[in-house]
């Protein structure tokens, strides 16, 4: 009788496929002398297994690893096997729990203490007028007093060595005549921090600037294969929305352990390796009808990473849920590829040519920047669409908003044209409801939420 | 307006009827069933012709190939190596695929009873075992167990084992290709598999007994979210690990260069006086060699003769060794016996002894 794997058995995934790799090269290897006079090995196993996660009724966790299950979110393991010829004896990591843990997230993601650290240093700078101005029409004392009254609602998105700080504080996006505050902040310029918008600017106009540099972070970012920088706290978290984290990290700590343990000395000799797992999760459980939504979900990956005789856990945020990223961001990309007349039926002229062209130019589609942009308290279908074109002989962007229904995309509206470099108080909208969904996904706990 | 009613068309009685019913094959007697086969070809080759000839040798190759997996089959039977229950993998697999061939190879007036179109994949696709489905055995009319699940070793074996086969093939057909160029100014060519990448997608779930079953999907609509993956290659390689423990090549099997064998004879070895040879360094001086005559094998009796040899003298400049120069000791060594020390003028037996076993060794290895 077959049954779901338990993470306590999980062990038995690892020790089976090493056994039968072993097997095998015993037969091989019999075979090889007794008949054939050819010599074959089995250099590498691999496993890459597709899971749900369920609780039992005694509390286990349960890798729902057979057919027939549809979860709504799908989590992978993988892991290798590699024949070692002559191993050097090892050490066999810890039983029960890692001894070093690693824990990693995106290179431009700023954890809340430092976030609340720089909201300080810009309301210091502004209250000391430490600032210039990118808009025509500069702030008053008064304002960046208010601005400084208020940054403690601030956001910080992004970093970037080169540039700093964009951080931005969210009013009401202009829907009720208001603006965002957007800051550049750089603690270490004289003048720390320039300002682009705030909230009782008269213009209805924002520049663009800021939000390319940020966007072209992300962009570098992801061509450089989404690195990560250690984040401060080494304690791994408890829970992710509903996936006991903590207890799916010593589990699979603990199997990892148990088939090092059974496979040392053993000949011919396997070592397991690149032993992982991603996990998705959304915080909180999206809402509005969009329950098995294949687009929003954030991803955290567990790996037991070997290096200098010596294993650890390494645990990453691999990507939030509101920039979408590998499957989610290719089923997006499915229905993008359906809704090109629904994007150029936005666009007038002169710019419709060039963006049909962006469009189908299959390189500057895989470039395009998704991102969960929603009014209200639970994430939804609805997206700001960043998209690269060729404009006038120079790279430029353009922008629009969009929500994915049962029939594809619908409700297309453009937010950035190609021939601005400012986004007026309507096309803002997109950029501000990304940024609010950046702060939801930090109000409920940013990704190291705990139990 | 009531819809006409439309009689139901008459069944094909007749079709129905001249259509034997599908039922399980039973083969009680394989030799019986290849006395028939061979009259069968008797009669064809009573009047050949080109193309029948050609068809016939095809066939007769087919046949050999499938006779070989039985035969080494029953050769490991023999061998106390393995076990052949009836409706064992290994078993039906090869009688399914003599079946199979039989069914082929029969000439078309032949009548051949019906079956299954998965045992020809089944026996030669490289999954042949992971073809799970109802299996009805050929041998003894056996049915194995139906089941969607199989076991994770017994792909990774079959895959192996079929790697393997495949290989050896192969070297008969470069043999028999490269004979037929022998008249010809290219050179012949020999083929090997440098490589196979084996997949299977597949589910995966827990046995009762806590094994790791795989669930193959009978089609897409089960593989939606919880789809894995498992690969390997098998490439062609020096000696796998550990296969060869710490050599780099193979071993002829009449060296005893490690094991029981070799640890019994150098303790014993190594209790003599260290006289010459017995010099610095003899064990790296010491050549085991079995005597692996089919008599002695009958015999049930093991006989060994250890070669020491002392220190090669540095020759002097432009000339060669000097072998002459160099003790020699010749040890015999029969059962658990003491070794008997051979003397200079008694060595021909044994140096007929140990060559017999490297001739008998270059013999194994010739292709057929």
């Amino acid at each position: 009788m077959a049954a779901p794997l338990l993470l306590t058995d999980l062990h038995h995934l690892f020790e089976d496929t090493a056994t039968a790799a072993m097997a095998a090269q015993r037969e091989l290897d019999h075979r090889s002398v007794e008949a054939a006079h050819h010599y074959y090995s089995i250099p590498r196993v691999q496993v890459a297994a597709k899971f749900g996660l369920s609780v039992d009724h005694s509390g286990l966790i349960a890798l729902l690893l057979g057919s027939g299950h549809k979860e709504q979110f799908t989590h992978t393991l993988q892991f290798a096997l590699t024949a070692i010829p002559n191993p050097a004896p090892a050490a066999l990591p810890p039983d029960l729990t890692p001894s070093v843990t690693l824990i990693t997230e995106p290179t431009w993601m700023v954890d809340p203490l430092s976030r609340r650290h720089l909201g300080d240093v810009l309301a210091l700078a502004l209250r000391a007028g430490r600032c210039r101005f990118a808009q025509p029409a500069a702030p008053t004392g008064d304002d960046l007093a208010r601005e400084a009254e208020e940054i403690e609602a601030t956001i910080v998105n992004t970093k970037d060595d080169s540039i700093g700080y964009l951080v931005v504080r969210l009013g009401d996006g202009g829907i009720f005549g208001g603006h965002d505050g957007v800051f550049l902040l750089e603690p270490g310029a004289d003048l720390q921090v320039t300002v682009f918008d705030f909230l009782t600017s008269d213009q209805d106009w924002t520049s663009w600037s800021p939000f390319a540099q940020w966007l072209g972070v992300w962009t570098q970012w992801l061509a450089a294969g989404r690195p990560g920088n250690p984040v401060n706290s080494a304690t791994i978290p408890g829970s992710f929305g509903s996936i006991a984290f903590l207890d799916l990290a010593q589990g699979l700590w603990q199997a990892y352990a148990a088939a090092r343990r059974t496979l040392s000395g053993t000949e011919p000799s396997y070592r397991i390796q690149n032993v992982g797992t991603e996990l998705s999760f959304a915080i909180p459980p999206s809402g509005g009808g969009d329950d098995d939504t294949p687009y929003i979900s954030s991803r955290v990956s567990l790996q037991i990473q070997q290096a200098a005789g010596q294993e650890r856990l390494a645990v990453r945020l691999v990507a939030p849920e509101y920039l979408l990223v590998d499957d989610a961001r290719a089923a997006f990309g499915q229905q993008l590829a359906a809704a090109t007349q629904a994007v150029l039926a936005e666009t007038a002229d002169p710019e419709r040519d060039a963006i049909a062209a962006a469009l189908s130019d299959r390189n500057r589609r895989d470039a395009a920047l998704v991102m969960l942009s929603y009014r209200g308290g639970h994430p939804k279908n609805e997206f700001l669409v960043v998209h690269p074109a060729a404009w006038n002989g120079a790279e430029a962007q353009f922008a629009f908003t969009c929500r994915i229904g049962k029939h594809g995309i619908e409700s297309v509206k453009l937010r950035k044209h190609l021939a601005e470099n400012a986004v007026s108080n309507d096309e803002y909208v997109g950029i501000h409801n990304h940024l609010h969904a950046i702060r939801i996904w930090e109000m409920a706990g940013h990704w190291t939420v705990r139990s | 307006m009531a819809k006409k009613q439309t009689p139901p068309k008459p069944r094909k009685k007749a079709a129905v009827a001249s259509r034997p019913p599908r039922k399980t094959p039973a083969i009680t007697d394989p030799a019986a069933k290849l006395r028939d086969l061979q009259a069968a070809y008797d009669q064809m080759l009573a009047a050949p012709d080109a193309k029948v000839a050609a068809e016939l040798e095809k066939r007769a190759a087919e046949l050999e190939t499938l006779f070989g997996a039985i035969r080494d089959r029953a050769q490991e039977y023999n061998r106390g190596q393995a076990v052949i229950s009836a409706g064992s993998k290994e078993t039906t697999a090869a009688f399914r695929g003599l079946r199979g061939a039989l069914a082929r190879t029969a000439p078309a007036h032949q009548p051949v009873e019906e079956e299954g179109e998965e045992h020809d994949e089944a026996f030669f696709g490289l999954g042949h075992t992971p073809t799970i489905q109802s299996v009805t055995s050929a041998a003894e009319g056996i049915t194995a167990t139906p089941t969607p699940d199989f076991d994770l070793a017994d792909f990774f074996r079959n895959v192996s084992r079929s790697v393997i086969d495949a290989q050896r093939e192969l070297d008969r057909y470069s043999l028999q290709y490269a004979r037929q160029q022998s008249q010809s100014p290219i050179p012949p060519a020999l083929y090997s598999i440098p490589t196979v990448h084996a997949e299977v997608k597949a589910g995966l779930s827990k046995q009762d007994g806590s094994g790791i079953l795989i669930r193959l999907f009978k089609d897409d609509s089960e593989s939606n979210f919880t789809e894995s993956t498992i690969s390997f290659d098998i490439v062609a390689s020096p000696p796998a690990p550990g296969g060869l423990k710490g050599f780099t090549a193979p071993v002829p099997p009449f060296l005893a260069v490690e094991g029981d064998d070799r640890t019994r004879i150098m303790a014993a070895l190594d209790a003599l006086p260290k006289n010459p040879p017995f010099t610095a360094g003899w064990q790296q001086r010491t050549v085991i060699v079995r005597d692996l005559d089919v008599s002695l094998l009958k015999l049930n009796r093991q006989v060994m003769l250890a070669f020491i040899f002392g220190t090669l003298p540095v020759p002097p400049a432009g000339a060669s060794t000097d072998f002459s120069a160099v003790p020699l000791g010749v040890f015999r060594f029969t059962g658990a016996a003491a070794p008997l020390s051979i003397a200079a003028n008694a060595l021909a037996p044994e140096l007929v002894r140990a060559f017999n076993a490297v001739a008998a060794w270059l013999q194994s290895i010739t292709v057929p």
